[in-house]
């Protein structure tokens, strides 16, 4: 990007660049992939964000001046379903939707002067540096609320200028992890509490006999069974991206096939949603196994939910398919700890 | 990069005394739950601008001074000199990892004052 001549290029892996021109005076001083598909810049002196579409089409949103003053767009990332962007001339965080609709967030300090702005990785929680203050705030997508905590007393004054998300750890992950400069350099770390959006995850586990139907009353040896985990969102905001369900296979069966889970070891299956489950909306696992050969044809499968965060609803289910004495009547479909309540 | 960096002004931090004094019967002056942030051993003469991260989470930043800095997951921060053609040192600023893996760089040529696009 360049700012005196306010053009954007890309630039392919050979090293071949196309440009594209803004405004003269305009300052393109920062840019983001939204999760439209489409490049996203900040134009710092023109009050204005800019869509770019794949084909080169642009597109210019003005954001509104507050109370006479023109906003100065600094730093923009994708965050939940749109963008969010610095402006210190307004001392607001400004949510963009992908249509270019913006909505300006005040934050509570006065002349804050946010500038660097870093998505947290659950994606409920964005988190930006405040100049002036000396701080770093903290953005609930959810509420919309802003938390501020003050940078620690360093011998000159310290404008902490950019953030930027680092080292991730794998899940259950209890701390996220920020880089500061100031311009000294600070490692920020904070409690990986991720914002559940309003979402009331449901969990269960059922068994069929693969095309939805009565599974019978038992397994019977060789004859393929199907094992569904499933979640569903019965909370008013969408689940967070990084949801993982788990199967854990008994030792008396043995996996046939999966679309959509990973066999992590022997027994451990590994299904990722893969992008939010809006509410009302669900996601289902489905795993088809069999027993093995001289098993017992007692089968029992538990499902855990892990999602880096904690909204309401159980986080663990399991199901039990035949018994040893083959009188029982079959257990379909039988959900668990039914969905109650909420958290933030 | 560094003439962003305003001067403190006593005046704007009158106006903020003043607001954190309101503040408490205000607005709710809520903090960030578990906060901690410590500094890191900068290098002497360091001046961090530009920052990303790399595809496993180590975070590099541009060095208006002709560097390169990268801050690995136990908080070491290494520099590295910008290599250049010529005379002059490259200037790094804005700074990116492209998907063949390799840093992408927006340098200043010193004497030519010429940006080009480097990795």
């Amino acid at each position: 990007m360049q700012s005196a001549a306010a053009k954007l290029g890309r630039v392919d892996l050979s090293g071949s660049v196309e440009e594209q021109s803004f405004g003269a005076q305009s300052f393109p001083n920062d840019l983001a992939s939204g999760a439209d598909g489409n490049v996203w810049i900040a134009l710092e002196h023109e009050a204005a964000i800019v869509r770019v579409a794949p084909d080169g089409t642009a597109a210019e949103f003005a954001l509104p001046a507050v109370a006479g003053t023109a906003p100065q767009p600094a730093r923009i990332v994708a965050a939940g379903s749109g963008l969010l962007v610095t402006d210190p001339a307004t001392n607001s965080v400004w949510s963009v939707t992908t249509a270019g609709a913006a909505t300006r967030i005040s934050i509570p300090a006065l002349s804050s002067e946010p500038y660097g702005l870093a998505a947290a990785p659950g994606g409920g929680f964005v988190y930006f540096t405040e100049r002036s203050p000396d701080a770093i705030g903290r953005l609930d997508l959810g509420s919309g609320t802003i938390a501020e905590s003050t940078m620690p007393a360093a011998a000159t004054r310290q404008f902490p200028h950019e953030i930027t998300l680092a080292f991730p750890f794998p899940e259950p992950r209890s701390t996220d992890r920020f880089v500061v400069n100031s311009p000294n350099l600070f490692l920020l770390e904070v409690p990986a509490a991720i914002s559940s959006h309003g979402a009331a995850l449901g969990l269960r586990i059922s068994v069929d006999d693969g095309q939805g139907g009565s599974p019978g009353p038992g397994p019977e040896p060789g004859v393929p069974f199907r094992c569904v985990a499933e979640v569903e969102n019965a909370g008013d905001g969408p689940s967070t991206l990084d949801l993982v369900v788990s199967i854990l296979l008994p030792a008396n069966v043995e996996l046939v096939s999966s679309d959509r889970c990973e066999l992590s070891g022997q027994a451990v299956l590994v299904c990722r949603a893969g992008g939010p489950i809006a509410p009302g909306g669900r996601k289902s696992f489905p795993v088809t196994v069999r027993l093995r050969s001289g098993a017992s044809p007692a089968v029992s499968v538990r499902a855990f939910r892990f999602n880096g965060g904690d909204p309401a609803g159980p986080k663990s289910a399991s199901v039990t398919f035949g018994r040893l004495t083959r009188s029982a009547a079959p257990l379909p479909a039988v959900p668990i700890s039914p969905v109650s309540g909420r958290s933030r | 990069m560094q003439s962003r960096f305003s001067p403190p002004r006593a005046a704007a931090h009158a106006v903020l005394f003043l607001g954190a004094a309101l503040a408490g019967g205000l607005c709710r002056a809520e903090t960030i739950s578990g906060f901690s942030a410590r500094p890191l051993a900068t290098p002497a003469g360091a001046f961090p601008g530009a920052q990303t991260r790399d595809p496993i989470g180590e975070v590099y930043y541009s060095d208006f001074g002709g560097k390169v800095g990268r801050i690995a997951a136990d908080g070491s921060v290494t520099e590295m000199p910008v290599p250049s053609t010529g005379g002059s040192a490259w200037q790094p600023s804005g700074l990116t990892f492209g998907p063949d893996g390799a840093l992408w760089l927006l340098v200043t040529d010193g004497s030519s004052g010429e940006t080009r696009i480097a990795r």
